[in-house]
């Protein structure tokens, strides 16, 4: 019994730390290298998504634990400095895990006709307060 | 008896109380409580279109829809009287103190035993919380006005 539980403490503790990195899918004619390189400068980002369709350019950010407090401040610094790099993209920028969860659910999905539609509902949902 | 002496002699003859131990209790109880509330609102988060703003209406209400069913069975006695502090001030010892008393007020009707008695206990709560929820928004507003913090 003692074992077991000395195991499942091990393994809380393992798989809390284990995600990480920033993952990009494309399917317009942008460049994703400054978009990678703001994701990966940051330092308090530990995962992002980002997914840039057609007009929208949508990134949901996941923060390291102690700058959670901070997460939306963080979010728009990011959102501010993507806006300057895509001027002609409509840019999306959350902390909120929900957001992270949809555009990695949508990417793992892959079908490319239904992004607009998922799309315009990530961000009607990002938007939505209390 | 003198006050002083009698005060002197209670403290002698009372056991101690295990501090530390009561402390790593609360701490377990009220961490697993947290810890059921934080899989609740991924619950909701995940297949349901709330975000992490969101979900949280939904999680305090079927967090104490449970709290309230233990109670009703006799189960949240156990959990409290072990928890102490850990089970009484997470929003579950909320829903406690209401089923709580309007089971034991139930034998003198329901509209002066129950209704009367239900928020006996957790009237306090609910003042006490409205009253400190203003001044806090007070104090924001305030402070958003002048520019020191962002809504």
């Amino acid at each position: 019994m003692k074992k077991l539980l000395y195991l499942l403490l091990v393994s809380l503790l393992l798989t809390g730390c284990s995600e990480k990195g920033t993952y990009i899918e494309n399917t317009t004619t942008h460049d994703t290298v400054p978009l990678e390189k703001a994701l990966d400068s940051n330092e308090h980002v530990k995962l992002a998504v980002a997914l840039l369709h057609e007009e929208d350019l949508i990134v949901g950010i996941r923060v390291n634990t102690f700058s959670r407090f901070q997460k939306k401040k963080i979010a728009n610094r990011i959102k501010k400095e993507l806006k300057k790099e895509y001027p002609d993209l409509e840019v999306t920028v959350s902390a909120d895990s929900k957001v992270l969860l949809e555009t990695d659910q949508l990417i793992k999905k892959g079908d490319s006709k239904n992004y607009q539609k998922k799309i315009d509902e990530i961000k009607s949902i990002a938007k939505e307060q209390t | 008896m003198e006050q002083e002496k009698y005060a002197h002699l209670e403290k002698e003859l009372s056991p101690k109380t295990p501090i530390l131990k009561n402390v790593i209790k609360a701490f377990l109880v009220g961490g697993s409580i947290c810890l059921t509330g934080q899989c609740i609102a991924l619950f909701y988060i995940t297949y349901f279109d709330f975000t992490e703003r969101t979900a949280s209406n939904p999680t305090v209400a079927t967090m104490i829809f449970i709290s309230m069913l233990l109670t009703g069975f006799g189960l949240y006695k156990k959990i409290s009287q072990f928890g102490g502090a850990g089970a009484s001030v997470p929003i579950t010892g909320f829903g406690n103190a209401v089923v709580s008393s309007a089971i034991e007020h139930k034998s003198e009707g329901y509209v002066l035993g129950v209704g009367g008695n239900m928020f006996k206990l957790a009237g306090s709560v609910i003042l006490f919380g409205v009253f400190s929820a203003f001044i806090v928004a007070l104090i924001k507003t305030i402070l958003v006005k002048f520019g020191v913090v962002s809504w």
